[in-house]
């Protein structure tokens, strides 16, 4: 049921009942997307091959030949964008298989049957997903997605996908590698990132009408009943992967790109110059965070060479910061909720982790 | 409860999430505004307590949260008093003491004035420590066996950390000890026990004979001994022995092959007395021949001759000065330059001082054994004193002046000595060993050089610090 707090008013979750909760209602096992013709399969699928050969043969011709070399700046942003996609690509095929898992493969109504039922604790619980799943924060948008088409609320999904890529057992190893306990950066990192996530979690879950934070067409995603044509769980879990790697794909590459060039524009020297400042370390870091887009799973060995020359509190912020708002990850998110959402998103999260960075500053 | 409408709830929301930013906002200001005004912070600290307190030139470094301005000496302050040197490398300061610091001791380092390189805000910025109090060892002669024993400086405890029947002397390394034991026939064996499992190592010595001044390089794992091969058996042709009084080495963590130090002319030393360069694995050794010479058996036994001496007792514990005497008294020979700075006595109180061993301290000033002349009552009496070059201060003397002082070691820090004494030499009793045979009444008495008052008092010799 969507998340309403009970507050003196009457829980949202008991007036209004959103597409979402109708689709976990009732499973009636309908087919979730239409399927693309075969013909049409085999085209894009002959167009990519073309393409792709076509990029060898031209590497081949033009391997030997001085004057055809792409300019510094281009070089640059190439080599930035394709490092972030393919660091990002294998956990967005996790991601996508975890959510195939949690829509198909998982009993109707595993996950919801043993959470409990005070919407507080049950976010607290399901912001402690991520401690189970290996999977950096572009992986978790699939799985955010599956979770919502499986009868989760938005504000559960978004609790999920905020604190995720934070308390992932492979994160929560490499910043440990990374930084050992000094400075207390790894134990404000895993607490400030459960802690947004579940303030985040309870703020949305006063939105009356959860439907309206979706982007228009994942609401519409969700609001078509799930019937069943008879098809085999093999073939929704391939009808699955084929629709979500259609919307997440082109998200991350142009999040990548953005990623890339922004990198290319912006000189890291500009903001490791801000490095010791109290006040503008940590501002650096989160705008270097929102730049680079790095992987969750290794932003902690990013950061360590930046470590003494930035205040810790403005090391956590990046690793609080970044897993949750990046370019990549605004891109990624842009596929399942509005704009407006986004801004307000950033914002909170943005002033969260500054926070964080703040504390760990002064206390630290 | 009452269900609400759409709207409301959209203007709930909002309202909400307004009051979550404004609240957000007012609390980055306020720590934003804290931290700005808060200056530098100490975030960690590394000091190596055991180093300090056996080395000089120790550093505690001092981690801070931000990168900081030059720090200068005027800003710091250590208590208690000790002199040092700072340098500040972008987030570290770090301060070098130059001497050894006291055992079991509270120091207090602090930095006062203390600003990042981006904010001139000053803040200070102090670290509290607790030097260490190192384990020391002495051998124990008692019944059935002997024993190496452990204990600590000032604490009552002690462990007993090997024993066997007629342990001769021992050196103890980071991680074993060696052990030296007279057999039933009256050679010597050289053992090495393992200071963890207590396993036993015996080492292969050059020949049947005897081990004598027994030594180790303290920053290493070098061992050294003279050796002296036994007896050729009657009907041997032959008479002379092979080793007499011959300066051996064993490097125990590569190869432990007993290795002769060689001299001026390539040939195996004989030597009277000898020690290691603290901190090195360079030798002094004084021959027979009674010629010093300083040499470097790391490197193909580089020798260098220092001087013609009778007696080699001491050095200082930074390995400069070298407590040396010839037929016309005692000599502080500085070994970097070979100057020889001539040493009496300073007067004191209650007869004439006549100086005997000595060791001069990194402060300059000497421990000395030195007997006293009472012409009243014609009597000489062993005292063990500080002597600053112009003044002495008792530390020592035994009870009613009964006993004698057998030798003493200055602990690595020069806070302490310890005093081999036997306390009445009436009853003294030989203990019959073969070999470094000792008086059973010998007693090492533990005293703090600063105050003269003994801390700690054990049967035994032979002290390990």
């Amino acid at each position: 049921m969507a998340g309403g707090e009970s507050s003196g008013h009457a829980p949202y979750d008991s007036v209004v009942t959103t597409q979402l909760e109708q689709r976990a209602q009732h499973r009636h096992s309908h087919e979730m997307a239409p399927k693309r013709p075969a013909r049409s399969r085999v085209f894009w699928l002959v167009v990519g091959l073309v393409g792709l050969a076509a990029i060898v043969v031209a590497r081949a011709a033009t391997s030997g030949k001085s004057g055809l070399a792409l300019p510094n700046q281009l070089q640059d942003l190439l080599t930035l964008s394709v490092s972030v996609i393919i660091e990002s690509l294998p956990f967005v095929v996790l991601g996508i298989v975890l959510s195939i898992v949690v829509q198909v493969w998982l009993p109707d109504g595993l996950l919801l049957r043993y959470l409990p039922t005070r919407p507080v604790l049950r976010r607290a619980a399901i912001s402690m997903f991520g401690i189970f799943l290996p999977v950096c924060e572009c992986g978790n948008v699939p799985l955010a997605r599956g979770l919502m088409l499986k009868g989760f609320t938005v504000s559960e999904s978004m609790t999920f996908l905020l604190a995720a890529p934070i308390v992932n057992p492979i994160t929560i190893v490499t910043t440990h590698e990374a930084f050992g306990f000094s400075g207390g950066i790894l134990v404000a990192r895993l607490v400030g990132g459960l802690l947004i996530a579940n303030v985040v979690g309870w703020l949305f879950s006063r939105h009356p009408d959860q439907n309206s934070l979706l982007s228009p067409g994942f609401a519409e995603q969700c609001r078509m009943p799930d019937h069943d044509h008879g098809d085999s769980r093999w073939q929704k879990s391939i009808d699955i992967f084929v629709r979500e790697a259609g919307v997440i794909m082109p998200a991350l590459f142009i999040g990548a790109v953005a990623a890339g060039a922004i990198q290319v524009v912006v000189p890291r020297t500009v903001l490791v110059a801000l490095g010791s400042n109290p006040l503008w370390s940590i501002v650096a870091m989160m705008v270097l965070a929102f730049v680079i887009a790095v992987c969750s799973n290794v932003d902690a060995f990013f950061i360590l060479p930046f470590a003494n020359t930035f205040l810790p509190g403005s090391i956590v912020s990046f690793l609080v910061f970044g897993p949750i708002i990046d370019i990549k990850m605004l891109a990624l998110m842009r596929t399942t909720f509005t704009t407006r959402v986004l801004v307000q998103l950033t914002v909170l999260v943005a002033l969260m982790s500054a926070l964080i960075g703040l504390v760990v500053n002064v206390f630290g | 409860m009452t269900p609400i409408s759409i709207d409301d709830g959209r203007r709930r929301f909002r309202r909400s999430l307004g009051f979550v930013v404004a609240i957000l906002v007012v609390l980055c200001t306020t720590f934003g505004l804290v931290a700005v005004f808060q200056g530098p912070k100490l975030q960690s600290a590394q000091i190596d307590l055991n180093g300090v307190v056996e080395h000089s030139g120790q550093q505690l470094r001092l981690f801070a949260n931000q990168t900081v301005a030059h720090v200068a000496t005027s800003q710091v302050t250590v208590q208690p008093m000790v002199p040092f040197s700072v340098t500040t490398t972008g987030d570290v300061i770090a301060v070098q003491f130059d001497q050894r610091l006291l055992y079991s001791t509270d120091y207090t380092v602090t930095i006062a004035g203390v600003t990042s390189v981006y904010e001139a805000r000053p803040a200070t910025i102090s670290y509290r420590f607790s030097t260490a109090a190192p384990t020391m060892y002495y051998l124990h002669r008692g019944q059935p066996d002997d024993q190496i024993v452990s204990t600590g400086i000032t604490k009552a405890g002690k462990s007993v950390v090997y024993s066997a029947t007629h342990i001769q002397s021992f050196v103890v390394f980071a991680k074993a000890i060696a052990v030296a034991t007279i057999a039933d026939d009256g050679t010597s064996e050289l053992s090495l026990v393992n200071l963890s499992d207590g396993a036993v190592e015996t080492l292969t010595l050059p020949a049947r004979g005897q081990i004598e001044r027994m030594h180790g390089a303290s920053s290493s794992s070098v061992l050294g001994f003279t050796f002296t091969s036994a007896q050729p058996s009657a009907g041997t042709v032959n008479l002379t022995p092979q080793y007499s009084s011959t300066l051996f080495t064993i490097d125990l963590e590569a190869g432990r092959k007993t290795i002769p130090v060689l001299g001026v002319n390539g040939k195996p030393v004989r030597v009277v007395a000898w020690l290691f360069v603290p901190g090195t694995s360079q030798l002094i050794a004084l021959t027979r021949e009674l010629s010093a010479l300083y040499i470097d058996p790391t490197r193909g036994s580089i020798v260098t001759p220092i001087g013609q001496y009778t007696d080699l007792d001491h050095i200082s514990n930074d390995g400069k000065v070298l407590s040396v005497s010839d037929q016309l008294g005692s000599i502080a020979l500085t070994v970097s330059d070979l100057t020889e700075k001539r040493l009496d006595a300073s007067p004191m109180t209650g007869g004439t001082p006549y100086l005997g061993e000595f060791q001069v301290l990194t402060t300059g000033d000497r421990i000395e054994h030195i007997s006293l002349y009472d012409s009243v009552s014609g009597r000489f009496s062993s005292r063990l004193v500080i002597d600053s070059g112009a003044s002495s201060r008792a530390l020592f003397q035994t009870v009613g002046d009964n006993g004698s002082i057998e030798g003493f070691s200055v602990s690595p820090n020069e806070q302490y000595v310890a005093i081999e004494t036997v306390p009445d030499l009436a009853a003294r009793v030989p203990d019959g060993y073969a070999i470094e045979g000792r008086s059973t009444t010998v007693t090492t008495v533990i005293v703090d050089v600063a105050s003269g008052s003994v801390v700690k008092s054990m049967e035994g010799f032979g002290i390990s610090w």
